[in-house]
C-alpha cells in the first residue's frame, strides 16, 4: 500500500457514508481490500471507524434540511417576493434558504458568522411569512420553514451571547 | 444598527407581542363583563381607583404597546418609505414616548 492509500480509502468511506449509501458503507472492491488484516489496513481501519459513525451521525441531522437542499437555484422564490420587491436589501428566500441548509449541517464551522450574516433587516427577521415563495417553488421546497428555523437559530444564539 | 441590535428588536416585539395576547384577552374580557353586568361608569370607577392590580396589569399592557407598535412601524418606513437612519429611530422614539403618554394618562385617570 502507498503511503496515499489510507486518505484515499478513508475519503471514499467518508463520502460513501454522506452518499446515504447505507448499509453498504464502503464499496465492494474497497472493503476486500480491508479483509487484508495487515497492520497498516488495520490502523486504516481504526481510524475511518470514527468517522464513519460521524457521518452517519450528520446523515440523522442532516434530515432537517435534506428537502432544503434540493434547491436547484432558479430564482422563482427570489421573483416571488413581496419583501424582495419592498426592501432591496433582503437577502430573498433562496439564499436563505442556503444558509439554513447549512446551518443545520453538524460540519458545518461557520454558523455564529452565518447567522450574523443572515440575522436583521436585511435577512431573515424581515421575513412576513408571506409563503409566496413556498407556493411557487417548483421543487416543493419551503423556505419559508427555513427563514423561520434561521429566526430560532439567531434567538438561541443571541439569549446565548454568542452572536 | 448591528445584526445584534436588530435581532433584538425582533426578539422585543415578540415577547411584546405575547405580552399582548394575553392582555387583550384579559382586556376583552372584562369589557364584556362591564357591559353585561350593566356597571355604570361610577361603580367601574369604583373598582378601578386605588386597585394596584389593575394599575399593574394596564401599565403592562400599556408598555407592551409602546415596545411592539414601534417597531412594527420601522418595517412600515424601511418596506413603503425607504426611511432609515437616525431621523426614522428619533421618529420612533419619539412615536413610544406618545403611546407611552397617553397611554399612562388613561391608565391614571381611572386609578388616581
Amino acid at each position: 500500500m502507498t503511503g496515499m492509500a489510507p486518505m484515499k480509502y478513508l475519503s471514499i468511506a467518508v463520502s460513501a457514508s454522506l452518499l446515504g449509501l447505507s448499509g453498504v458503507l464502503l464499496p465492494a472492491w474497497a472493503a476486500e481490500k480491508f479483509e487484508c488484516k495487515s497492520p497498516e489496513n488495520v490502523e486504516v481501519a481504526e481510524t475511518i471507524k470514527p468517522l464513519i459513525e460521524k457521518a452517519k451521525l450528520c446523515k440523522g441531522l442532516r434530515r432537517k434540511v435534506d428537502a432544503g437542499i434540493e434547491c436547484i437555484g432558479c430564482g422563482v422564490c427570489y421573483s416571488a417576493c413581496d419583501v424582495v420587491a419592498w426592501n432591496p436589501d433582503y437577502l430573498g428566500p433562496a439564499a436563505l434558504n442556503r444558509a439554513w441548509t447549512l446551518i443545520k449541517d453538524e460540519r458545518d464551522g461557520a454558523t455564529i458568522e452565518r447567522l450574523r450574516a443572515v440575522a436583521g433587516d436585511a435577512g431573515c427577521h424581515a421575513c412576513h411569512t408571506h409563503m409566496s415563495c413556498t407556493e411557487r417553488c417548483p421543487m416543493g421546497l419551503a423556505p419559508t420553514a427555513g427563514i423561520s428555523g434561521l429566526k430560532r437559530a439567531v434567538l438561541g444564539s443571541v439569549l446565548r451571547g454568542e452572536l | 444598527m448591528s445584526a445584534k441590535a436588530q435581532s433584538l428588536l425582533w426578539i422585543a416585539q415578540r415577547a411584546s407581542a405575547a405580552l399582548l395576547a394575553l392582555c387583550v384577552i384579559v382586556h376583552l374580557v372584562t369589557i364584556i363583563y362591564a357591559v353585561q353586568g350593566g356597571l355604570s361608569a361610577a361603580e367601574i370607577f369604583g373598582r378601578t381607583r386605588g386597585n394596584v392590580t389593575w394599575f399593574t396589569f394596564y401599565s403592562i399592557f400599556v408598555l407592551a404597546v409602546a415596545v411592539h407598535a414601534p417597531i412594527g412601524l420601522r418595517s412600515v418606513f424601511i418596506e413603503w418609505l425607504g426611511w432609515r437612519g437616525r431621523s426614522r429611530d428619533a421618529a420612533l422614539v419619539a412615536f413610544a414616548a406618545l403611546l407611552v403618554w397617553m397611554g399612562m394618562r388613561a391608565v391614571f385617570a381611572v386609578f388616581a
